[in-house]
């Protein structure tokens, strides 16, 4: 494709905001066409891409190609379904000796499944880290797979079947989520200021690092840096926002399932990244549009739409090399003296 | 006060790679302040050697001391950060980066950790400043917006010496920094290194002669591994076992060997 000159920083900024506008007025525009059904699809993408852009904070910022980020989704979700199993029981829930009453409320149990996701990603990053290339897909996709295989186990909470909620969680004790355009508005709010914050993450003292240390990490290490403890930390912030995304999905859906840690929906979440334009944080956020948007308008034409989606992937790696992202509005621009870097 | 003794000292460093030997009990000294050569044939464990000072290489054998303080055990970025500043024989630059935003870099990872998540580091004048004038000195000032995987060669061995220079190493560890330069520019590296001179150590490893007795105060020969011949660039010039093995087959000052 021919080179096109890079559109300001000013103008980028202006057109990723009309996006969040446009999101923003969806619910409303689709009550007005007649179709609220697909304010809970719009949803499931918000989530989807809430993950999504977690994903890209290690992939396309910092190099690290996790094929199991799903894991880090299932955990935060089950933290939620558990919590809530627990509380429609009545029995707490026996950790180490410890008994940790079950809770609705959003306002714990949110943070909390962050917490766990966290400590999850924070345990099978210093295991993968030591890896690099091919070694770190293969063993972030075997811790997944494992994660996976114990919940299909755990009978308690529903193995195979798993778990079906009793409604969303509570909002300092109201029931807020339950009113479907609420649902979509917390996840979009969720969404942008994530996305705000790893923006300015980037662009900060620990962004450039894990930059540098995805395009020559032996320069990092001469330059005196020690290049894992800034990975493992991107690798565990992105564990805690993919758990939220667990969160968000398991309310979404009031169910949560082994699913959610399958090695398919961590292939898919690369796929949303890879489609949407890696290292550009919006990019998954129009990927995971474009994703299920794909998918429902083929599975509505033939049963067979993978093997239609399959070779539509192939020819955005081929030609788009940037993703849709950087189809639609060009690359970012190179850094000149003080202005936005290159990236 | 210690007397000022060395400020690297290589004890015995033996490295093999099946059956290469590549160090075999090298030993020699750096002074503060001193412009060293590391010369010899291709092969000889140049490269070697400097892998297994700035910790890439793990040695079989032998002890790595800089300031008298032994190093041999500690990892890359901390012999970094204790004042090792290196530029490698195959060019190693940050592509995606701007020319500022490599140097920049350099100058963060001398300041403290970079646990810091919220302030743009690209208009952080910190890091800037210091970075702008280190372009300035070495001659990249017109290229620092440009990306740094799209600068000539000789624009990538400058930038790698500036950052090296950077995070003001107390011994600059140079691969062949003239490797593949056209002859201006290795004529201004050359100046920039002259200029140096005195401020800061330097291993050099390089193979043109001409650049070696400009700029060395002492020079060290090896072969196959092996020292063969360690002393100011006078003795080295005239040491017999280096004219035999070395120097010899095109005459003292040769090209390029
Ligand atoms: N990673 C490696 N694996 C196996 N052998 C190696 C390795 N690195 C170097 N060698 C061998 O060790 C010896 C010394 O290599 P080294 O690169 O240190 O030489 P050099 O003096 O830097 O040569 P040049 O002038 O060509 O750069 C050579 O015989 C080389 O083939
Ligand atoms: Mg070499």
């Amino acid at each position: 494709m021919a080179e096109r000159a890079p559109l300001s920083p000013r103008v980028r900024l202006g057109l990723h905001l009309l996006g969040l506008l446009a999101l923003a007025l969806l619910p409303p525009l689709l009550t007005l066409i007649d179709e609220p059904f697909y304010v809970t699809l719009a949803t499931r993408v918000l989530i989807l891409a809430l993950a999504a852009v977690s994903l890209d904070l290690i992939l396309g910022y910092g190099g690290m190609v996790s094929f199991g980020h799903a894991a880090f989704v299932g955990v935060g979700g089950y933290v939620t379904g558990i919590l809530a199993h627990h509380a429609f029981m009545g029995d707490p829930l026996m950790l180490f000796g410890l008994a940790v009453p079950g809770m609705n409320e959003a306002l714990i149990v949110w943070p909390l499944a962050m917490a766990v996701s966290a400590v999850a990603a924070l345990l099978i990053g210093v295991l993968s880290l030591r890896t690099g290339g091919i070694h770190f897909i293969m063993i972030t996709l075997a811790f997944a797979q494992m994660l996976y295989y114990l919940l299909v186990s755990l009978q308690a909470y529903g193995g195979d079947d798993g778990l079906t909620l009793w409604g969303r969680n509570t909002v300092a004790g109201t029931d807020l989520l339950a009113d479907r355009e609420t649902f979509y508005y917390v996840c979009l709010g969720l969404l942008a200021v994530v996305v705000l914050a790893f923006r300015r993450l980037v662009d900060s003292r620990f962004g450039l690092v894990l930059q540098g240390a995805r395009q020559n990490e032996r320069r990092m290490r001469a330059l005196g840096v020690p290049v894992t403890r800034y990975r493992l930390a991107a690798f565990t912030l992105a564990g805690a926002v993919a758990g939220l995304a667990g969160v968000l999905s398991v309310n979404q859906a009031e169910f949560v399932s082994p699913t959610l840690l399958h090695w398919t929906h961590s292939g898919e979440l690369l796929v949303v990244v890879i489609l949407g334009g890696m290292g550009t944080l919006v990019g998954p956020v129009l990927g995971a549009f474009v994703l299920m948007g794909l998918e429902e308008v083929l599975a509505g034409v033939t049963e067979h739409w993978r093997v239609i989606l399959g070779p539509v992937l192939v020819l955005v790696v081929l030609y788009a090399r940037a993703g849709l992202h950087g189809w639609v509005i060009g690359p970012r621009r190179h850094a000149d003296a003080d202005g936005e870097g290159a990236s | 006060m210690r007397a000022p003794g060395p400020l690297l000292e290589v004890e015995g460093l033996s490295k093999a790679f099946g059956g290469v030997t590549a160090s075999d009990a090298l030993s020699f000294t750096v002074m503060p302040g001193e412009v060293h050569a590391l010369i010899g044939p291709n092969g000889a464990g140049k490269t070697t050697a400097v892998a297994q000072i700035a910790g890439e290489l793990k040695p079989d054998d032998g002890r790595i001391r800089l300031d008298g303080r032994e190093i041999s055990h500690l990892p890359v970025h901390r012999r970094a950060l204790l004042g090792l500043g290196r530029s490698f024989q195959i060019t190693s630059v940050l592509p995606d980066f701007s020319v500022l935003d490599n140097v920049a870099l350099a100058v963060q990872a001398h300041a403290g950790h970079s646990f810091r998540l919220i302030r743009n580091a690209r208009r952080d004048a910190r890091l800037r400043d210091p970075a702008r004038a280190m372009l300035t000195r070495v001659g990249l000032a017109a290229v620092a917006g440009r990306a740094a995987g799209a600068l000539s060669h000789g624009e990538k061995r400058k930038l790698e010496l500036a950052m090296a220079l950077a995070g003001h190493p107390r011994l600059l560890l140079l691969d062949e920094p003239m490797a593949g330069m056209g002859g201006e520019d290795s004529a201004r590296m050359v100046e920039v290194l002259q200029g140096l001179k005195g401020t800061v150590a330097m291993l050099l490893v390089e193979h043109d002669m001409d650049v070696v007795f400009a700029l060395a105060d002492r020079i060290t020969v090896l072969d196959g591994g092996r020292v063969l011949a360690t002393g100011d660039p006078e003795a080295v010039r005239a040491d017999p076992a280096v004219i035999a093995a070395y120097l010899g087959e095109e005459g003292v000052a040769c090209q390029p060997c």
